[in-house]
C-alpha cells in the first residue's frame, strides 16, 4: 500500500484526466494520475509513416489500428461502438484534432453560460496550440488562433455551392477546419506539422495530446506520481461510507495496490466514468455510487454520422498535389439550425468535409464495372473527389444509456459495458435532411453526386465511436443530475468529475476542447476549495 | 547473397545446377519466390488474370499481375475467418462451374477472352446479386481495389501519389477557378 495520502487522485489521463492533472499539479497539489494503458511510443508501440506495402497483408499500422480495443463493450441494439484506447493520454492520442467551441445558443440549454466557459476556450486554445481562421461565426465563436490550414480543390468547389444556396437564401457556412495542431511558434516548443496526414498518432508532438502537454507539464512541478498500466478495479469509501477516500487499482500481474487520496477525480471517458460509478454500489450507494438520481449511465448520446460524396471533373485537372495534410477534414459545413429549428427533428448536425487523394485507401471505391474504362474512372474519383461526413447530435432519450453486462467480465473481473443505442425517428429524419443538403451543395458547386445513402434508414447510420456524452451529467437539482456546475458529486463532496460524461446537452460540435475547458475550470474550483480549506 | 553476383555466379557456372534450384533462380532474375499459403498454384494463376481483368495494364500504368495481387489476396484471405475463405472458396467453384458450363473447361485452362466472358457474366448483376457467381465478383472486386491502390504500383505509378512526407506548408487548392473565396 502507498504510504502518501494524495490531494487528488485523477484516474484517467484523456483529454479531461491531462488538463486536470496540469491544473492542479500547477495549483500545487499533490496529485497522483492512474492511468489503465501503457506509455506508448510512435514507431515503436505503433506504426507511422509507413507504407501498406511495406507488409505482405498490406494492413496499415498507426495508432487505432494497432491499439483499438474492440470487444470491450457489449452492443445493444443499432451498431453502437466505443473507440476504447488504453494509454498514458488515452484517446488525446488518436484524436482527428478538431477543435471547435460551442457557442452562446448552445449553452442556453446547460446550467453554465458560454460566458462562464469562454475564458477556459481562451485559455486552452493557447495551451494546445490551435490553428484556424477568424470566420466571424455567431455559433461557433472564433478562438485564439495560430495560422490556418487552407482548404483542398474539391473542398472549394463545395464553398461554392454554399455560396450559391446562399444566395437563394439558405442558411448555411462553409467555413475552414479548425484543429490543435502546430503551424507557427509555440510557446511548448512541440515540433511544427508538417502535413502528413498521420494525425492520428502524430509522431512528432505538432498535434496536441495529453501526453505531449500537460503532462509532461504537470511532472516538472515535482506534484505529479504517475501509475501506468494500473487499471482501477474499486473506488475507496472512508468509514462514512459517504466519501472517497482513494481508489484500488491492479496491475497486469494482478498485484492490487492502493491510492489514498483527498479527492478522486475520474476522467475515464462517459462509457466507462459511468460504468466504474455503476459497478461501485455500495450499503449507502446501491444503485452505483454518487448515482442518488439514477441519471449515471442515462443521457447517454455521441455524434453520428452518414457518408455523401461528390465528385469534381475541374479538380482532376490540376497538378498532381499533396493532398494530406492535416488529415481528410480540411472544411467544415456549419450554421444549420442554430436559431431556427427544422420542425422534422431535434437539434442540428454539422458537415466535416475533405477532398482528394489519401495515402492509405481509396475513399471511393463504388465505380461500378471492370476493366480501362473502369480503372480510368476510379482514379479520376479519387483524386476530384469530396466527401461530407454528416456529425450529428443524436436525440437523448430514454432509449440510449450505458449498464453494465455481468454476464461479460473483462480481465479485471469487472463488468463490461453495455452500450444501448436505438436510432429514433429525429434523428433518421435529421440524417435525411443531411444527406439531402449535401446532394444540393455537390451540385450547386459544379459537381456531381457519385455515392449518397438516398433515403436513410437507421441501419445506414454509423455512430461516432470516440463522443459519446452525457452520463453524469451536470446541473443544479441533484435529483436529475449527477454533478452540480462545477464538476462535483451532488451525493459525494470529495468526488469530481473530469471528462465529457457531464455535459447536460450536446450540440453539433466536436466535444474535446470543451471538455478539455471544463475540465480545467472543474480543477480550478477543486483547487480553490483546497485554498479555502474546504477539503482535507 | 546480392543478385547481382548471383547472376554473374550462375552464368560463369559457378554454381552448377542452379537451373533446378527455383529458389536461387527467382532471387537472380527477380522473381518472386511466394509459397502460396491458402490458395493451389493453380488458383494462384487464375487470380493473377481475373485481377488483371478487373484492374488492366493501361497506357497509364501497370496493372494487378504487375502489383501482385494474387499474392495480395492469398496473404489477406490465409489469415481471415473460415467464413471469408469459405467465400472465396464458394466463388471461385461458382466461377469454375462457369466455364465448364461455357466451355466445357475448368477455370485455369480458359484463355483470357474466356475468362473475360466470365467476370463479364459475373458484372452484369453487381447492383443486384443473386448468384453464388454473381456474389463473387464484389469480393474479387473489393480485394483488387483494395490490393492494388495499396501497393507500390497503385499508390506511386497509377495515383501518382505525393504524400507521406514532410513539407513545410500546406499551399491548399491554389486555382482561382475552382472558385476560392
Amino acid at each position: 500500500m502507498a504510504a502518501e495520502t494524495y490531494d487528488v487522485c485523477v484516474v484517467g489521463s484523456g483529454p479531461g484526466g491531462g488538463i486536470a492533472t496540469y491544473a492542479l499539479a500547477k495549483a500545487g497539489l499533490k496529485v497522483a494520475l492512474v492511468e489503465a494503458g501503457p506509455r506508448l511510443r510512435a514507431g515503436v508501440d505503433y506504426g507511422s509513416h509507413g507504407w501498406p506495402y511495406d507488409s505482405p497483408n498490406h494492413h496499415i499500422s498507426n495508432l487505432w489500428s494497432d491499439r483499438h480495443e474492440k470487444g470491450h463493450f457489449t452492443p445493444i441494439g443499432d451498431r453502437p461502438g466505443h473507440g476504447l484506447i488504453r494509454a498514458l493520454g488515452g484517446r488525446s492520442l488518436c484524436w482527428a484534432g478538431h477543435t471547435l467551441r460551442f457557442g452562446p445558443l448552445d449553452f442556453k440549454r446547460w446550467p453554465i453560460s458560454y460566458d462562464e466557459v469562454a475564458p477556459y476556450y481562451s485559455r486552452a486554445e493557447k495551451f494546445m496550440g490551435v490553428y484556424g481562421y477568424k470566420d466571424g461565426l455567431s455559433n461557433i465563436p472564433d478562438g485564439e488562433f495560430l495560422k490556418p490550414v487552407p482548404m483542398r480543390c474539391a473542398e472549394e468547389h463545395l464553398r461554392k455551392g454554399v455560396r450559391r444556396l446562399k444566395a437563394q437564401g439558405r442558411r448555411m457556412d462553409f467555413i475552414a477546419q479548425r484543429k490543435a495542431m502546430l503551424t507557427g511558434p509555440h510557446w511548448s516548443k512541440r515540433s511544427p506539422c508538417h502535413f502528413c496526414g498521420h494525425c492520428s498518432g502524430c509522431a512528432v508532438d505538432a498535434k496536441y495530446t495529453s501526453a505531449n502537454t500537460p503532462i509532461p507539464l504537470a511532472r516538472e512541478t515535482g506534484n505529479l506520481t504517475i501509475f501506468t498500466e494500473s487499471m482501477m478495479t474499486r473506488i475507496v469509501m472512508d468509514a462514512s461510507g459517504r466519501r472517497v477516500s482513494g481508489i484500488e487499482f491492479t496491475k497486469p500481474d494482478g498485484k492490487v495496490e492502493t491510492v489514498l487520496a483527498k479527492t478522486v477525480v475520474l476522467s475515464c471517458s462517459a462509457v466507462e466514468t459511468a460504468r466504474h460509478l455503476l459497478l461501485n454500489k455500495t450499503r449507502e450507494f446501491p444503485d452505483g455510487l454518487a448515482n442518488s438520481s439514477g441519471q449515471v449511465g442515462r443521457n447517454l448520446t455521441s455524434h453520428y454520422g452518414i457518408t455523401v460524396r461528390g465528385f469534381f471533373p475541374d479538380a482532376v485537372k490540376r497538378d498532381y498535389s499533396n493532398d494530406d495534410g492535416t488529415g481528410y477534414y480540411h472544411s467544415l459545413l456549419t450554421g444549420l439550425y442554430w436559431d431556427e429549428p427544422n420542425p422534422n427533428f431535434e437539434g442540428t448536425y454539422q458537415v466535416q468535409c475533405g477532398a482528394g487523394i489519401r495515402p492509405h485507401r481509396m475513399v471511393v471505391k463504388n465505380v461500378p464495372g471492370y476493366g480501362v474504362s473502369f480503372k480510368r474512372k476510379l482514379r479520376d474519383w479519387n483524386i476530384g473527389n469530396a466527401g461530407m461526413n454528416m456529425q450529428g447530435s443524436l436525440l437523448i432519450s430514454p432509449k440510449k444509456f450505458v449498464d453494465l453486462d455481468s454476464s461479460r467480465p473483462d480481465a479485471f473481473g469487472l463488468a463490461r459495458p453495455r452500450i444501448h443505442l436505438h436510432y429514433e425517428p429525429s434523428d433518421i429524419a435529421m440524417a435525411q435532411d443531411m444527406v439531402d443538403t449535401s446532394e444540393e451543395i455537390i451540385r450547386a458547386g459544379g459537381g456531381e453526386v457519385i455515392s449518397t445513402p438516398g433515403k436513410v434508414d437507421a441501419s445506414k447510420l454509423v455512430i461516432d465511436l470516440n463522443h459519446w456524452v452525457g452520463t453524469v451529467r451536470m446541473g443544479a437539482d441533484p435529483k436529475t443530475s449527477v454533478v452540480d456546475t462545477t464538476g462535483r458529486s451532488h451525493d459525494v463532496p470529495n468526488l469530481f468529475i473530469g471528462d465529457a460524461s457531464v455535459f447536460p446537452h450536446y450540440p453539433e460540435k466536436n466535444p474535446t476542447l470543451s471538455n478539455i475547458a471544463l475540465s480545467w475550470r472543474m480543477a480550478d474550483h477543486l483547487a480553490e476549495r483546497f485554498r479555502k480549506g474546504e477539503v482535507g | 547473397m546480392e543478385r547481382r553476383l548471383l547472376l554473374k555466379l550462375i552464368a560463369a557456372g559457378f554454381l552448377p545446377g542452379a537451373a533446378s534450384q527455383p529458389g536461387l533462380v527467382s532471387i537472380a532474375t527477380g522473381a518472386t519466390a511466394y509459397q502460396p499459403q491458402y490458395f493451389s498454384t493453380a488458383e494462384m494463376g487464375v487470380l493473377d488474370r481475373l485481377t488483371e481483368l478487373i484492374i488492366p495494364e493501361d497506357d497509364h500504368s501497370p496493372g494487378a499481375h504487375a502489383a501482385e495481387l494474387n499474392v495480395y489476396i492469398d496473404v489477406v484471405v490465409s489469415e481471415a475467418s473460415d467464413d471469408v475463405k469459405q467465400r472465396w472458396r464458394k466463388g471461385l467453384a461458382a466461377a469454375a462451374e462457369e466455364t465448364n458450363r461455357r466451355f466445357n473447361k475448368g477455370l485455369s485452362d480458359c484463355d483470357n477472352g474466356e475468362l473475360d466472358q466470365v467476370v463479364a457474366a459475373m458484372a452484369a448483376n453487381e447492383q443486384t446479386p443473386s448468384t453464388a457467381l454473381d456474389r463473387f465478383f464484389p469480393l474479387l472486386k473489393r480485394a483488387t481495389i483494395d490490393g492494388y491502390y495499396t501497393s507500390k504500383i497503385g499508390i506511386h505509378q497509377d495515383l501518382q501519389y505525393q504524400g507521406n512526407t514532410a513539407v513545410s506548408e500546406f499551399p491548399g487548392c491554389t486555382h482561382d477557378e475552382h472558385g476560392r473565396a
